[in-house]
Parts: C-alpha cells; structure tokens; sequence
C-alpha cells in the first residue's frame, strides 16, 4: 500500500513537471518573439513606404513590406483548406461509418503512411509533378500558388481524416442510437446527430491542420514561393508567404534590422494562425 | 380482454457468437404497462431493440424471427425486411436509460422528430407544447425553449426525451430504464407521465426495480437466461 502510492506521488509529480516544462517552453517561445518582434511591428514593416490605402487597393505594390507575405499566406491557407476540408471530412466520415473492417484498416494504414511523409518529400513530390506536367500537358504551368496550395492540402488531408474519424467513432453508442430511435436515416443521422455531436474534435483537427498549412516552408519553397513576387494577382503565380521569409531572412539577413524584420514576420504569423485559432473557436461554439 | 398490440414469435437474438434471446413468444396488450425485469446481461434491451429494429443499427447484434404490431389497420409484420423501417420507429418511441438529448435548443430538439416525419411547419409549435405538457415539462421549460437542453436538470432532460418521443404521436413507447440516473422526485413524476400515458400508448419498459414494476406495470415478464416468463399480472 505504501510503495503504491510513492508511485502515484512519483507519477503525480512527474506529470506536473512534464506540463510546467511543456507550459514554460511555450511561453518562452512566446517571450522571446514578443521581446525581439515587438520593437520592429509597425505599418513600415508591413506597407513598408507605400500609403497604406493604396497598399489595401492594390493601386500601388509594396515592395520591402510584409503585406505581399501576409497574403500570401492567407490566400494559402484559404486554398489549401478549400481543396482538403471536403475530401479529409468526407473521407473520415466514410471510414468511420461506411468502410467495411478491412478497408478501414488498409485505408486507415495508407492515410496513417501519408501522415508521416516529411513536408521536403511532398513539396518535392509536388516540383516533380508540375515539371512533368509544364513538359508534357501545360507549357504556361510553373510552381505557383495553386500547386503550393494543393501539395499543402496533400499533407494535411491526413490530419483531418483522422480526426474527423476519431470524433465520429468515439461517439458513445447511446448517441449514435437517438436518430435512428427517432425514425432518422442514416444520412439524417449523420447530418443531424452525428457531425454537430463531433464538430468540435473535427474542428480541433481542422484547427491542427490550418496551424500546419500556415507554418510549412519546405513544401512552399519547392512549389512556388519566392522572395519577391508582391500581391497574389493569380492563383497560377508565384508568391510570397511569410514562413518563406522567415526562412530565408533568418539564413541570409544583412544586418540586425533585417533580422528584427524576421521576429516581426515570425510575430504576425503568430498572430495569423492565433486569429485563425479564434475563429475557429468561435465556430465551434456556435455549433455547439 | 384487451387487443393484442404486439405479438412477437420465435424471436431469437445474437449479439456476435452470443445467444441472447432464445424462442421469445410473447403477446402484449393494448394499452398496458409491460415490464420487463430480470438480471443484468440477460437482453432486455436488446428485446426492446427487437420491437422497433433498432438492433439493425448495433454492429453485431442479430435477430430472428417474427414480430407484429396492430397500429390500427390489423397487426403488420413489421420483422419483414420490406417493412419500412423510418415509419416503424416514428410509430415505436424509445427512451434510452441515460437521456440523451441532441446538441441544440430544447426547441430544436423537440422540432427533430417532427422534421424528419415531414411534418407541416404550422402545426409545429402546437404538437410540441402539446407533447411538453404531456410530458409535465412546458410549465418549466416554456419560456426557455431556445435554452441549450443540455442545461436542463437529469429528470427534466428524461421527461425531454420522452416528449420528444411522444411528440409523434407514437402508438408503443419502449422505455430501457427510463428512471435509473433520477432522483426519487424525478422518479416520481416520471411514473405519473407514464401512468397517463398509457391509454393512449403501449407501453414496455425495463425495470430492475421491483417497487417500481408493482405501482405502475400492468404485468411484469422476467428476462432470464434468454428465457422469457410472466411473474405478475396487476390483477394477480
């Protein structure tokens, strides 16, 4: 009785230090970029010396600003979500209610393989193609934002499969039994009962993805980001996004102030994927 | 002597390998309360999933057999695969042992069952206060309809989820513990809907609790060993 529960006070106190160190890392993260990035965040940084009504009307292009960065990230984001949320949410939602066992299992163990594909090999994957594709069908396709955003939503579709499958499958059984009790189809169910029961892991799992989305630079730096490129005009053109500049500026800065310029792009996509974040939040109680 | 609502014969149950429900035969009559008691693990639920084919929606679980049910044309086969399955459990209420009220507003909850029987917009709101009060749930609930019901009290969310069975107007109401997570008050008014209820609704119901089954159950069946025996009748 006395060594059991030395173990619990052992176990207790180590899942106190594994939360206080995870806690404390995030918030020196958070520190460190607020103590580096807070002094260089001003409208210079992001419209650099263009007036800031002809920068949002696209009358004029910001060159040396953030603003070409930061949309392009959101167009990526946007993008990216809008080719993977049906197919992710729609796959999960046949693997949980429709596939038979064993084609669960094999589809769960390819999506579970897709899942674990490092970022560099997708983005790869994703050049391969459009060179291919450039050779032999489009002659005017080039690494653009359309093939970033579908490599992104290739490695992500995984993240939102699983969990729209998880959320659906720990339903208790009770739950899954009300619409049916109440003469419901199975797709009524589904739609009535089921998806809102689930939303809110489906869309911590959606949450996960767009994190992912905004934050990936290998897969963008292979398929169509580049240093200079201004406002998205088309989804068949390069781009700038911010993780990229991040990137590239952190390798190859000139001096500090081009560095602070960094914190600050690390800072805004900070705010991005915590206003993303929010949002989403939002959605899911108002689903609830 | 009373019609016979729901005649079941030869019903047996399977969950997996498992024999639950052996050669059920059984004759329930309009307008009573039956239950149906015995130990746990012996298929009462899964009886009760027999009558409206719920078990179809359970991985696993299998039945044979025939069952009829008298919905005022004569009794139906309803056990037959071509019977339509939607209208039988529009016409077989059940209320689970925990309630288990929807994601959304007590209205919308209560709108539900009546949306998926395509039921007129107009008379919505009518059929819903109606099934409240049935369910002596309107006076507490009325001026709060678009309140969450997961905020409602363990008795109220039950007495929800029972007017949310009643409020199409279902012939047999099949009860699986109805009382089991309630406070005895809860209870009480409970066992008084349900006493109202039955002349317009067949009722059976699982009971572990013996006091429960001699103040309101017309007859008690005990479930033992997949073996199904008539103990009491309310005149015995």
């Amino acid at each position: 009785m006395k060594n059991h529960s030395a173990v619990d006070i052992f176990l207790s106190f180590y899942a106190w230090c594994c939360a206080f160190i995870l806690t404390s890392a995030v918030l020196t993260i958070l520190g460190y970029l607020l103590f580096h990035g807070l002094s260089s965040l001003n409208l210079d940084l992001i419209f650099a010396h263009t007036p800031v009504m002809d920068a949002l009307f696209l009358k004029k292009q910001v060159f040396g600003g953030l603003l070409p960065a930061i949309t392009g990230t959101l167009a990526l984001i946007f993008l990216s979500m809008l080719f993977a949320l049906p197919v992710g949410i729609a796959t999960g939602i046949f693997l949980s209610e429709f596939a038979r066992s064993g084609t669960r299992k094999i589809l769960g163990l390819m999506f579970d393989i897709m899942a674990s594909l490092p970022s560099i090999v997708v983005g790869l994957f994703g050049f391969a193609v459009t060179i291919f594709l450039h050779q032999h069908f489009f002659k005017q396709l080039y690494p653009c934002l359309l093939i970033s955003a579908l490599c992104l939503a290739f490695l992500v579709i995984p993240y939102i499969i699983r969990s729209t499958q998880i959320a659906l499958e720990s339903l208790p059984p009770q739950v899954r039994l009300t619409g049916p009790a109440l003469g419901a189809t199975r797709t009524q169910n589904l739609w009535y009962v089921l998806i809102p029961m689930a939303a809110k892991e489906i869309i911590g799992g959606i949450i996960l993805a767009i994190g992912r989305s905004a934050e990936d630079t290998a897969v963008i730096m292979l398929t169509g980001a580049v240093a200079t490129a201004g406002v998205p005009n088309s989804i068949f053109s390069g781009y700038e996004a911010l993780p990229f500049f991040i990137y590239y500026t952190a390798a190859e800065y000139a001096n500090t102030s081009e560095l602070m310029k960094a914190y600050g792009a690390a800072l805004i996509l900070l705010f991005i994927c915590g206003g993303l974040y929010l949002f989403a939040y939002w959605i899911k109680r108002k689903v609830r | 002597m009373k019609k016979t609502k729901i005649k079941v014969q030869d019903l047996n149950f399977f969950y997996g390998p498992h024999h639950i429900l052996n050669k059920i035969n059984l004759d329930i009559p309009a307008g009573t309360i039956t239950a149906v008691s015995g130990p746990s693990g012996q298929g009462k639920s899964s009886l009760l999933t027999a009558l409206n084919r719920l078990w179809e929606n359970i991985d696993g679980a299998r039945a044979t057999g025939r069952i009829w049910i008298d919905f005022g044309k004569g009794l139906e086969e309803i056990s037959k695969k071509e019977y339509n399955v939607h209208h039988l459990r529009q016409k077989v209420g059940m209320v689970f042992q925990m309630p288990n009220p929807l994601p959304m507003s007590i209205l919308k909850n209560m709108q539900f069952p009546l949306k998926l029987a395509g039921i007129s917009k107009n008379m919505v709101p009518e059929k819903i206060e109606t099934a409240l009060q049935q369910a002596h749930l309107w006076e507490e609930v009325k001026d709060r309809l678009s309140s969450d019901a997961q905020m409602l009290s363990g008795g109220q969310l039950q007495r929800l989820c029972i007017a949310r069975s009643l409020v199409i107007q279902p012939e047999v109401l099949l009860l699986d513990e109805p009382t089991a997570s309630l406070d005895p008050a809860s209870v009480e008014k409970i066992e008084q809907l349900l006493l109202e209820l039955k002349s317009r609704c067949t009722i059976v119901m699982v009971s572990h609790y013996m006091d429960q089954i001699r103040r309101i159950a017309d007859r008690n069946l005990l479930l033992s060993n997949g073996n199904l025996s008539l103990v009491t009748t309310k005149e015995q």
